[in-house]
């Protein structure tokens, strides 16, 4: 039962107890969304304070990260409100109009993705690896792997069925395994 | 994943429909024992294995978690402070309004819907509920509320849709529709030639809060209806269909039927809550378009 009680200072409390301990889980998958930091901090903020408005809502015991994550992909789908520097869209209209400026914008994966995140601390082969697979492979992937959630989770984050979800976290690694076998047989991780 | 007694699991099935589930620990009681037999007699299988939780290690050291740059939690830690100062002065006039039976969610901002449900179906509605969720196993009904609701609102619709969300822009209306505890996720049929013409938020005559957003395109419209599951059961098959997934996974969380002449495709996006899509698009071409628009 979601929680509608409780003064503001105790909902603030419950909020930095429960939800920003995954604050760096969040910025972590914003920025591969974004794929620019001012861009990524927009989503993050957005984020963070619709989760707290929302925050009522939230059944406290259950995964708060995957709750947050739900509302970070739901915000990036959306069309979240970058800063001041561009105006939200106001119709429906409007947001494929932005939609398609910015997939015309967004360099396609892989084409540099280490000027991309350099900087970040995010160099090297597996990251190299990883932003060359095709979007939905990638989220998979990170979602399971990096932010440790279930594929039923993961399912609800992506509001995707679990058998895709299953397919593009196998063909996703299949992928990831091939670019990365150079590299990992360097490591002795693989045998040739 | 039905497997007969008999029937062993074989290397290429294996790697490409259990290995990374047997990895991540998805597999079921009985899959994961055709997985473990089968790579205990399989050298091949068992290295593949290792690599593949070799690659799943590497992502987890490698793609590390960012820290997020101190300026950017500064600034969220402020915008939370905002809202809670904002929440201070607004709680004082709350209190005052929830004393007068004023509605929490701003319903009153709204306009009302117009009363389209007919005393028989609210009598329908409360008594298939009660049906579904007896579960007792015995016929279920032939009516299925939900999706009754979902087309009668649909076939309305394709005359005239009429949002009662201001904004077309889909995050406004997700904000809309998370505010009453519904999913905030907003289909986006665009790629597929379906404009989003609007979001409405409504009342079921139990009082429990629906949403609907309506699309229009060339070749037809679609409708999403979101509104809570009640503890509805998916439906069984019989009269309806269910297409296979094209992995050979059996059952994934959309589950399609052919009802009343419509297409409907019903999913649980959000806990508690059900998601129905209704169109009268042709089976194929409804489950392509609803593919062609995962995110």
């Amino acid at each position: 039962m979601a929680d509608k009680s409780g003064t503001g200072a105790d909902r603030r409390k419950r909020f930095e107890d429960e939800a920003l301990p995954h604050l760096d889980a969040l910025y972590s998958m914003a920025i591969r969304l974004a794929r620019n930091p001012d861009d990524a901090n927009d989503l993050l903020q957005e984020t963070v304070l619709r989760a707290y408005r929302f925050f009522h809502q939230f059944e406290s015991g259950t995964n708060c990260r995957a709750w947050m994550l739900t509302i970070l992909f739901n915000n990036f789908r959306n069309g979240y409100r970058k800063s001041t520097r561009e105006q939200p869209a106001s119709s429906a209209d409007e947001f494929e109009r932005k939609v398609e400026a910015e997939s015309l914008r967004t360099d396609p994966a892989g084409s540099n993705p280490e000027a991309l995140l350099a900087g970040q601390g995010m160099e090297g082969e597996v990251e190299t690896a990883l932003a060359s697979l095709p979007d939905e492979f990638r989220q998979a992937v990170l979602l399971v792997d990096v932010e440790e959630l279930s594929y039923q989770e993961v399912s609800g984050v992506l509001n995707v069925a679990i058998g895709t979800i299953k397919s593009r976290v196998s063909r996703g690694r299949a992928m990831l395994r091939e670019r990365l076998t150079g590299f990992a047989k360097e490591q002795g991780i693989i045998r040739s | 994943m039905e497997r007969s007694a008999r029937e062993k699991v074989d290397c290429t099935t294996y790697i490409e429909k259990y290995l990374s589930a047997h990895v991540d620990g998805e597999l079921s009681a009985g899959e994961l024992r055709d997985a473990e037999e089968h790579i205990a007699g399989c050298v091949n299988c068992r290295v593949r294995f290792a690599e593949e939780r070799a690659v799943k290690a590497l992502l987890r050291e490698r793609a590390a978690m960012l820290r997020t740059p101190p300026i950017v939690r500064g600034s969220i830690l402020a915008a939370l402070d905002a809202i809670d100062s904002a929440d201070a002065g607004k709680g004082a006039a709350r209190a005052r309004d929830r004393s007068a039976g004023a509605d929490r969610a701003g319903w009153l901002t709204m306009r009302r819907a117009r009363i389209w449900v007919p005393a028989a179906l609210a009598a329908v509605l409360v008594f298939a509920f009660v049906i579904l969720h007896g579960g007792s196993g015995t016929t279920p009904a032939q009516a299925i509320p939900p999706f009754d609701v979902a087309i009668d609102n649909y076939k309305q619709f394709v005359d005239h849709f009429e949002p009662n969300i201001k904004s077309t822009a889909p995050a406004d209306i997700s904000d809309a529709y998370m505010e009453h505890e519904l999913p905030g996720f907003v289909w986006n049929f665009q790629r597929v030639g379906y404009k989003l013409v609007g979001g409405r938020v409504d009342r079921l005559p139990d009082g429990t809060p629906v949403a609907y957003t309506f699309y229009r395109g060339d070749t037809g419209t679609i409708l999403c209806t979101y509104m809570k599951s009640h503890g509805l059961q998916v439906p069984p098959r019989g009269e309806l269909r269910q297409p296979d997934e094209p992995s050979g996974y059996g059952g994934g969380e959309h589950h399609y039927y052919q009802y009343k002449g419509y297409r409907v495709c019903l999913s649980y996006p959000r806990s508690g809550c059900i998601c129905i899509l209704v169109t009268v698009q042709p089976m194929q071409e409804f489950i392509q378009d609803i593919i062609d628009s995962e995110p």
